[in-house]
């Protein structure tokens, strides 16, 4: 089925550039002067270790797609590197809500110049894309996630 | 007249014990992945039919045999409490190695049934038994239940009051071939006629000959003794107990061979996720990803929580202030009492936020391989793979740590985990660094703290490896554990789980917490008339008392009255700085500190209060789960000297640097 | 049938075990079902260790445990 596995190849790949180029993006981020309005949109303002998470993702995705070359268990790692995608997207959402609440809600003192935008990554958006590959990975598993138990 | 039917619960660990439990009891349980989260021996009722079943859980243990501190409670329980019925709770899915319990509950000539758990599972699964033909095998009777959907559990209690009525003596369902039997018989008769061996002479013959029990606690009687030791003499025991696993081994194939065929194993999705998450390279990284996300949301997620807490501690306060008469009772509430316990509140979101995702991790059976990926790295540093989630839990608070060791079956290795889980910087220590960090180190304050917590990891360590090469000389044991299959984790019980270890924080904060505020309310208003926290108050007597010892490290008076305080609970640090400096928490007291410390002082309080004594209730912690106040002193004394030696260092060579 | 040591079977690899090495540890291995026929298919193997699918369970154990455990295949 090498057809099938060349276009998983190919989206494991897309994605996993994605996040690479993300990651890279929020590395720079810690060096260039925020006030670079896009870079205010392109990463959540120079989080070091957040830019490891979304080069690591990267990572797991692109081995997917060489795995998936090489016919050995690329969807394994397909759906693992789609679930830290959400994870992370997940993550960042979360603590946007935080930051959002304690600014508009409570008008914190340490939050009083902030925006949107300071918390906001393309990571979040990107949770959308991996929920869909990830649901489609997950039907090459004939059988889906066992039940809820104990 | 009513009835009353005592029964244990007994199983494997993970197979649902606790939700029959619950089930049958009607109590808030919660559920856990972790062999060992249920070790308290809990106890119910039920009434069904005109009798009460009071029911016993008992630890989740593989066999009894008695090689841990779970299976010598259940052993105990069973041989001194001799209950009517044991219902054995086992794991529809796995039926070859629960039925190993099984046997051995014959051999104690217990009644049995067997609550066929998850059996839901084993439908789905594919699996077919042949139920009546099963529980004729053995001699036992087997219902099919399961506990989370609560079904079965009516056939369940039908079939515990009739068992108890059955009058028929269950016989054990292995036979161990004609040399082993015999001796047993041997051994069982001169038991039974030394009036030894207690409910079961057959199990105490057992585990005599397996080298289990001794001799000297089977009997007192000298002459009995001898007999014994005499009949046993010549014993191979190592083969014996091979002898004994294989035989019943050889049993349950029999059964299962006749009454059970297992459906086809439809476990690819899990296996596929483990392939990835244990990898060679990628399985750390996959776990330090998931710890990266789960302490951003600890912090920054509850944050709004902490500030909505925080708000309205404030405004509670003034109110008392300005409504409470008389004003010592206004000040005691205000200035003590919501004072002490608002900073400890005030974390509480925190905390449930980092129990929560932690309790996620557990359900989700993400943690179990973690241990596994873990345990390479914590046998180099002196600990065990099981360690790692009592450290983890440390740093939401130490007292839930602690507790968590039990799940470590090892005893030294569950005592190094023990002494040095508490240099994890707890959550109540935050608020010294944040103070402390925020005046004196304000542009690199993220970096101080993250090198503080760097620093308890390395002094949990080092002491680890310390005490394992030293004071508790041994060898890890090896890791074993099941891997349950991934799920879904159900909502109701992480939410329990949660709330189980939160709620330690909060009693932690509603007694000891509490009662200190109180008592450093007290002491810094007596003698009546004094000006509140000054020298003149008995707080400024103990400190002067104490601040010469205390000088080689930069600390005054006031210091060292707040470290005496904190040995209550590290919340109350701060909140005595505040009363001793006589300042409110927040600006004053910022300014009042940075007026009297310098830098060098400041960063070796820090890394006092870092290893400095656990407080009082994690102390009451250590007492309990060492069983020992020699231990627990130990790790007074112990973290007390090198608390001392590490501040010396930090103060002088600060004094150099600054 | 020839023995060899858990650690060596490869991955995916069917066999059955036949004995455990005599140390502190062997009693509680073969509780759990490490015992003679006792059907084994190793899912994992590395470094840190191995987890085999053990009469349906899912088992892990370090790579010190995992070669004192005798199998055919």
């Amino acid at each position: 089925m090498t057809e099938s596995n060349n276009k998983s190849a190919l989206i494991s790949a897309a994605m996993g550039l994605a996040f690479i180029a993300m990651g890279l993006l929020e590395m720079a981020a810690v060096v260039i002067d925020p006030s670079v309005e896009i870079m205010l949109y392109l990463s959540s303002g120079g989080n070091i270790l957040l830019a490891l998470v979304l080069l690591f993702t990267g990572v797991v995705l692109l081995n997917a797609a060489m795995r998936f070359r090489n016919g050995t268990d690329g969807e394994a790692f397909l759906v693992v590197g789609c679930m830290l995608a959400l994870f992370v997207g997940l993550v960042v959402s979360l603590t946007l809500a935080a930051s959002a609440t304690e600014a508009y809600l409570f008008g914190s003192e340490d939050f009083v110049d902030w925006s949107l935008a300071d918390d906001f990554t393309p990571a979040i958006p990107m949770m959308i894309p991996s929920l869909a590959v990830l649901l489609s990975a997950l039907r090459s598993f004939r059988s889906t996630a066992q039940e809820p138990a104990a | 007249m009513v009835q009353e039917i005592n029964i244990a619960l007994i199983g494997n660990p993970n197979v649902g014990k606790t939700s029959l439990f619950n089930a049958l009891t009607g109590s808030r349980q919660h559920v856990g992945n972790w062999p060992g989260v249920t070790v308290e021996k809990k106890t119910g009722e039920r009434r069904h039919q005109g009798s009460t079943i009071k029911i016993t859980d008992l630890p989740g243990t593989y066999s009894l045999e008695a090689r841990s501190p779970d299976e010598k409670v259940a052993n105990a329980h069973i041989m001194s409490g001799h209950p009517d019925v044991v219902v054995q709770v086992v794991d529809s899915t796995n039926m070859e190695r629960n039925l190993y319990l099984t046997t051995q509950l014959l051999d104690m000539g217990q009644k049995v049934v067997l609550a066929l758990n998850m059996s839901d599972m084993a439908d789905a699964r594919g699996d077919r038994l042949d139920l009546k033909a099963f529980s004729k095998g053995w001699g036992v009777p087997a219902v099919r239940i399961s506990a989370t959907r609560g079904e079965g559990l009516e056939d369940l209690l039908d079939t515990i009051i009739s068992t108890f009525k059955d009058r028929s003596v269950p016989s054990p369902a292995v036979n161990f071939g004609a040399e082993i039997e015999g001796n047993i018989s041997e051994v069982e008769a001169m038991l039974r006629s030394g009036g030894a061996g207690g409910t079961s002479p057959r199990w105490t013959a057992i585990r005599l000959l397996e080298g289990i029990e001794k001799v000297e606690e089977a009997t007192a009687d000298a002459g009995l003794r001898a007999k014994l030791t005499a009949a046993l003499e010549g014993v191979d025991r190592d083969e014996v107990e091979m002898d004994l696993v294989d035989r019943r081994y050889v049993a349950i194939t029999s059964l299962l061979d006749r009454t059970y065929v297992r459906g086809s194993e439809k476990r690819s999705l899990s296996d596929a996720i483990d392939r990835v998450v244990t990898h060679k390279y990628l399985g750390l990284p996959i776990f330090l990803t998931m710890m990266w996300g789960l302490f951003e949301l600890t912090f920054t997620a509850a944050q709004p929580f902490v500030s909505a807490i925080g708000l309205g501690f404030e405004w509670l306060a003034a109110f008392v202030v300005e409504n409470v008469q008389p004003d010592w009772l206004a000040s005691m509430l205000g200035d003590g009492a919501i004072a002490g316990v608002g900073s400890v509140l005030v974390f509480l979101p925190n905390i449930l936020v980092m129990f929560l995702l932690i309790a996620l991790l557990e359900a989700s059976g993400y943690l179990s391989r973690a241990a596994f990926i873990m345990d390479r790295i914590m046998t180099k540093m002196g600990l065990h793979g099981k360690s790692f989630i009592p450290m983890l839990l440390g740093l939401g608070c130490n007292v839930p740590a602690i507790m968590a060791t039990r799940t470590i079956e090892d005893e030294k290795s569950r005592l190094i985990t023990i002494l040095s889980a508490p240099y994890i910087s707890c959550s109540a220590r935050l608020p010294v660094y944040v103070l402390l960090a925020g005046i004196f180190f304000p542009d690199n304050a993220g970096t101080a703290l993250f090198l503080l917590y760097l620093l308890g990891i390395v002094v949990a360590v080092g002491s680890a490896l310390l005490f394992r090469h030293t004071i508790l000389k041994s060898e890890t044991s090896p890791f074993i554990m099941e891997l349950p299959p991934y799920r879904l984790p159900r909502l109701k019980n992480t939410i329990l789980q949660m709330w189980d270890r939160g709620s330690m924080y909060l009693r932690k904060a509603g007694t000891f917490i509490l009662a200190g505020a109180i008592i450093v309310w007290l002491l810094a208003s007596l003698p009546w008339g004094v000006e509140y926290g000054s020298e003149e108050s008995l707080v400024g007597a103990i400190g002067h008392l104490i601040e010469p010892f205390l000088a080689p490290l930069g600390f005054d008076w006031r210091i060292g009255v707040a470290l005496v305080f904190g040995f209550i609970a590290k919340e109350i640090v701060v909140g005595s700085l505040g009363v001793l400096y006589g300042a409110v928490e927040g600006a004053g007291l910022e300014e009042a500190i940075a007026l009297s410390m310098s830098a060098p002082s400041a960063a070796a309080l820090m890394v006092f209060v870092l290893i400095y004594t656990p407080c009082v209730a994690a102390l009451a912690a250590i007492r309990k789960e060492t069983g020992s106040w020699k231990w627990t002193l130990f790790s007074v004394v112990y973290s007390l000297i090198l608390a001392y030696i590490a501040a010396f260092i930090v103060y002088q060579v600060g004094l150099l640097i600054w | 049938m020839a023995m060899m040591p858990l650690t060596i079977v490869t991955e995916g690899g069917e066999c059955k075990v036949r004995s455990v090495r005599k140390t502190k540890t062997a009693p509680r291995l073969r509780e759990m079902g490490f015992v003679d026929t006792a059907p084994l298919k190793v899912l994992s193997c590395n470094s840190a260790g191995v987890i085999v699918d053990l009469n349906g369970v899912r088992l892990a154990l370090c790579r010190e445990l995992a070669s004192q455990i005798m199998v055919s295949c």
